[in-house]
């Protein structure tokens, strides 16, 4: 229960923060934990293949991809 | 720039209260949907609820998604050109033994949960996520060589899944309508299609990552 309320909390947080931080890298990184809480969460409701598919996708692939995106954002304005 | 925050904010605030009152208002859980699948379940090749509706039921849907997918990949593809840059190297010694020990174990991991989908939570996409995954990080250390095969394979590969499921589809339509899977195995026609999809749409997720990165024909 104690765990549970924690988890939601943590949920909250990180999603409150993906949305309102200003640094695009931390908005990223906070993106990929929210990911990973996310997944906690699929898996305590007993959706274990949602869980797996939120850990691969929405934290794994989708953070390698705004990984990427970030560099190429940086790199276009060191150029200019 | 002000206002336009605070109409985000207003807005932000206003959605947030139509979710909790669709939240209020929703309906408890209806168990005749439940009741309905196991009472068709036992016609299914499958034993597990989400995959039997998933690639029996409802099978035409998993087919429109597949197609959604590689039709981005298609978009994809015509794009890249336009997000030219070289990459910053990649090869780091942490990558390089973490991808080693863990690239096998993600390839086992994925082949059991394709395998497994018919009788528990699992399948296609959870195996195609995971496996995509696995691909990327095999890139990111530089275990991953592209530039063998030619490239007609690997767009072939990438619509593979999408053509064994029509395939099958129109196998079926000589029994009745499409998609309906001839009765003598059944089984083995929905796990080929499983895990054409599977490889299809790893190759896809891992594209979307490894041709942004670094083209392919450059």
């Amino acid at each position: 229960m104690v765990f549970d309320l924690l988890l939601v909390l943590a949920l909250l947080y990180t999603a409150f923060k993906t949305a309102t931080v200003r640094a695009l890298f931390e908005a990223i990184v906070y993106f990929i934990v929210f990911g990973m809480i996310m997944a906690l969460v699929w898996a305590r409701l007993g959706a274990f293949d949602l869980a797996l598919a939120e850990a691969a996708l929405g934290s794994g692939i989708m953070g390698a991809l705004l990984l990427d995106t970030y560099a190429f954002i940086k790199k276009q304005r060191q150029s200019r | 720039m002000k206002a336009f925050e605070k109409a985000v904010w207003l807005g932000a605030v206003l959605f947030l209260g139509l979710l909790l009152g669709a939240l209020i208002m929703l309906d408890p859980f209806d168990p005749a949907l439940h009741r309905h699948i196991s009472a068709s379940i036992q016609n299914s090749a499958l034993s597990h609820p989400v995959t039997a509706v998933l690639l029996d039921f409802r099978s035409l849907d998993t087919l429109l998604e597949a197609g959604v997918i590689v039709l981005a990949a298609a978009a994809c593809l015509v794009l890249w050109p336009m997000f030219f840059y070289k990459p910053a190297a990649f090869k780091a010694s942490v990558i390089a033994t973490y991808g080693a020990f863990v690239f096998p174990l993600i390839a086992v991991v994925a082949t059991y949960l394709l395998y497994s989908g018919a009788y528990q939570s699992g399948g296609a996409f959870q195996a195609a996520a995971l496996f995509g995954g696995g691909l990327i990080l095999a890139h990111l250390n530089g275990s991953l060589h592209l530039g063998a095969i030619p490239a007609v394979f690997i767009r072939a590969l990438y619509s593979l899944g999408l053509f064994v499921f029509i395939a099958v589809g129109f196998l079926g339509a000589a029994e009745g309508s499409f998609l309906q899977y001839p009765q003598e195995g059944r089984y083995y026609l929905i796990l080929g299609i499983e895990t054409s999809l599977a490889l299809s749409l790893s190759a896809l997720l891992a594209a979307f990552f490894i041709q942004a990165v670094e083209r392919i024909g450059r």
